[in-house]
C-alpha cells in the first residue's frame, strides 16, 4: 500500500489508514485508560467499529485535511459547489444542474426591513441571485474543461438558463477531442515552504519511508515515549534557564 | 546566598517544574511513561544542573527560533531552513549549545550530523544577529552506565567519581565548507520530498551497525524495531524474515504475505457482488424494482 502510494501515484488508501489511526487514537485516549484483555470480553470492539466510526462518518468526518496538498493523488475528489470555494482544477464536472428557488431565506425576511439600505438586492430577487453566484463558483473552478451532466426524462429538471444553454448548440462528449485540451499544469507554490532541519532534513535522511508516513501522512505513532521523554526533558530544561534569567535580572 | 544555597533551591525547583511539566505531557497526550523512565528524565535534568552550572547561569537566550530564506534546491523550488537552538550563552564567549537527550558517545560516533546541524544554526544565527560565536557544542543529557549505577547506589562518592568521568559537552567546529555542503544535501531533500521520493533504505542499510552505539546496534534494531510501519516495509521484510534476524517479529510474517496478485484480489473481492455486464441490464434491473 505505501508501495503503491508512492509508485503508482495513489495515495487515497494510505490517507484514509492514516485517519483510522487517528480516530483509533482518539478513541483510546477518551474511553479506554489501559490495553486489557478485558477489552476482549466487554463489547469494546463493537463499540469502536459500529459506534464511533459510524458517527464519525455520519458527522462528515471522513477526509484527510492537508492545507498544501488538499486531495491525495490519484482520487477524484467529490465536492459540494460551497467546498470547492477558492479551489481550482485542471477538469471540473457539475454533475447537478439543478437548484430549487425557495423563495427568500427566513433571515434576509427578518433582516432586510431593518437595514437602511435602499440600494441593495431586493429581496424577491436575492435568492435567484444567489443561485447564480453559487453556479458562478461552480463553473469557475475549471482551468481547462468543464463537463455538465445534461439528465433528460421524467422527473428530471435542471435549471433555465442551462437548458437553453444545453438545448441550443452546446459541443457533446461525442465530438469532444481530447487532444485540444491542454495538458494539466502542475502550479508550483509561489511562496517558499519552510523545512525544519531536526523534523524534516534529519528525520527523512533516517528514513524516507518513515517521513512519509509519520509526517506527511501524519500516522499516529502507537508508542510515543521517546518523544514524551525528550519533550519533558526539554521543557523542564527551558523552565530552569527562564528561571536564572528572570533570578539575574532580579539580583 | 551562596552557591551550596542556590544549588539546592534550584534543584528543588527543577523536581517542582518537572511534576508539572510531566503531569501537562500526560493530560496533553494522553500517555505516560514508566516510573524508572520518569525518574532517568528528572536525573538527566539535575546531573544537567550538577555539572554544567556555570553555562546554565550564563545563558542569555533560549529556544531561539532560527530561518533561513531565500534558499533554492537544484530543481528550481524556492525553501525556507528553519530550526531552533536551545540555548546561548554569552558572558565572556558566545557560545551556541544544542541539547540532545542522546548518549555522548552516541554523539561522538555520530559526529557529523550534528556538525551539520550546528554549523548551519550559526550560520543562521551570525546572519541574522551579525554577532560573531566563539563556540558551539552539542550537550548530551543521556548520562554513562557507571553514573547510572552510582545513581542506584546512592553512594555520594561512587557518584563523584563517576561523574568526574563524564564530559557530556561534545564541542563542535566551526567549519564554512560543512554550511555550503549541509544546505545543498537540504535542498535536495526537499527536492525528493516535493518529488514524492519516499522509499525505505536499502537491506545494507538496515544491515549496517550504527555507530557511537556501545552493542554494536544495527540500523534495523535502533530504528526500524520502533517504527510501526516495519511490516508493511519491503526492506524491514527482507531483513526479518529472509534474512534470519529479528527473529522476535517472525511469528508475523503469516498476516503480512505479500498481497494477492490483481486478479485473484479483484475475483475474491467481487465473488459476492452481483455484477450486470451492460447498462441496459443495469436499467432493467432497476425498473422492475
Amino acid at each position: 500500500m505505501f508501495d503503491a502510494a508512492e509508485d503508482k501515484g495513489d495515495e487515497g488508501p494510505v490517507a484514509n489508514l492514516s485517519l483510522i489511526t487517528q480516530y483509533l487514537s482518539r478513541f483510546l485516549d477518551e474511553r479506554i485508560a489501559m490495553i486489557t484483555a478485558d477489552l476482549l470480553v466487554e463489547k469494546t470492539l463493537q463499540i469502536v467499529f459500529f459506534s464511533y466510526l459510524y458517527s464519525l462518518y455520519r458527522l462528515g468526518e471522513s477526509e484527510l485535511e492537508d492545507a498544501d496538498d488538499p486531495f491525495p493523488k490519484g482520487r477524484v475528489p467529490f465536492l459540494t459547489i460551497h467546498q470547492s470555494k477558492g479551489l481550482e482544477f485542471p477538469v471540473i464536472i457539475l454533475g447537478n444542474l439543478r437548484k430549487e428557488n425557495r423563495g427568500p431565506n427566513q433571515n434576509e425576511k427578518i433582516v432586510h426591513p431593518l437595514l437602511n439600505r435602499p440600494q441593495g438586492e431586493p429581496l424577491d430577487r436575492m435568492p435567484e441571485f444567489d443561485i447564480m453566484r453559487m453556479f458562478y463558483v461552480a463553473l469557475s473552478r475549471a482551468k481547462n474543461l468543464v463537463v455538465l451532466a445534461h439528465f433528460k426524462g421524467a422527473g428530471q429538471r435542471i435549471n433555465k438558463p442551462f437548458n437553453n444553454l444545453l438545448n441550443g448548440d452546446f459541443p457533446r462528449i461525442a465530438d469532444l477531442d481530447l487532444k485540444t485540451i491542454p495538458n494539466a499544469e502542475l502550479k508550483e507554490e509561489d511562496l517558499p515552504k519552510s523545512y525544519s532541519f531536526t523534523s524534516d532534513y534529519l528525520l527523512y535522511q533516517k528514513c524516507p519511508r518513515q517521513y512519509m508516513i509519520f509526517r506527511k501522512f501524519s500516522f499516529v505513532p502507537s508508542r510515543s515515549q521517546t518523544m514524551f521523554f525528550g519533550s519533558l526533558v526539554h521543557r523542564t530544561l527551558e523552565d530552569l534557564h527562564h528561571e536564572l534569567i528572570r533570578r539575574r535580572a532580579n539580583a | 546566598m551562596t552557591e551550596k544555597d542556590l544549588s539546592v533551591e534550584m534543584e528543588a525547583f527543577i523536581r517542582q517544574v518537572f511534576e508539572q511539566n510531566y503531569e501537562e505531557l500526560r493530560l496533553d497526550s494522553g500517555h505516560a511513561i514508566a516510573p524508572d523512565v520518569k525518574l532517568t528524565a528528572l536525573n538527566q535534568v539535575i546531573l544537567y544542573w550538577r555539572m554544567l552550572s556555570e553555562i546554565a547561569k550564563n545563558v542569555t537566550d533560549t529556544e531561539v527560533r532560527l530561518s533561513l530564506p531565500g534558499q533554492e534546491t537544484t530543481r528550481g523550488r524556492n525553501y525556507i531552513i528553519e530550526g531552533v537552538v536551545d540555548i546561548v550563552r554569552d558572558n565572556d564567549r558566545t557560545i551556541m549549545y544544542d541539547i540532545k537527550t542522546h548518549n555522548a558517545d552516541y554523539v561522538r560516533g555520530n559526529l557529523n550530523v550534528y556538525a551539520q546541524q550546528l554549523n548551519v544554526y550559526a550560520h543562521i544565527w551570525q546572519h541574522l544577529r551579525h554577532q560573531e560565536l566563539d563556540g558551539m557544542s552539542i550537550i548530551a543529557t543521556d548520562y554513562p552506565e557507571n553514573v547510572r549505577n552510582a545513581l542506584a547506589s546512592e553512594n555520594a562518592d561512587e557518584l563523584t567519581h563517576a561523574l568526574s568521568t563524564w564530559d557530556p559537552t561534545v564541542p563542535i567546529d566551526f567549519d564554512s565548507h560543512k554550511v555550503k555542503q549541509t544546505i545543498a544535501e537540504f535542498g535536495e531533500v526537499v527536492d525528493a520530498i516535493e518529488d514524492g521520493h519516499f522509499s525505505p533504505p536499502p537491506l545494507d542499510r538496515l544491515n549496517a551497525l550504527v555507530e557511537g552505539t556501545k552493542l554494536k546496534v544495527r540500523f534495523a534494531t535502533h530504528v526500524c524495531r520502533n517504527c510501526d510501519a516495519r511490516f508493511s516495509c519491503k526492506s524491514y521484510r527482507e531483513y526479518a524474515w529472509r534474512g534470519g534476524r529479528g527473529a522476535a517479529d517472525r511469528p508475523m510474517a503469516k498476516y503480512f504475505a505479500e498481497a494477492l496478485p490483481d486478479e485473484e484480489q479483484e475475483a475474491w473481492r467481487s465473488s459476492n457482488l452481483e455484477t450486470r455486464e451492460t447498462a441496459t441490464d443495469l436499467r432493467a434491473d432497476f425498473t422492475s424494482r
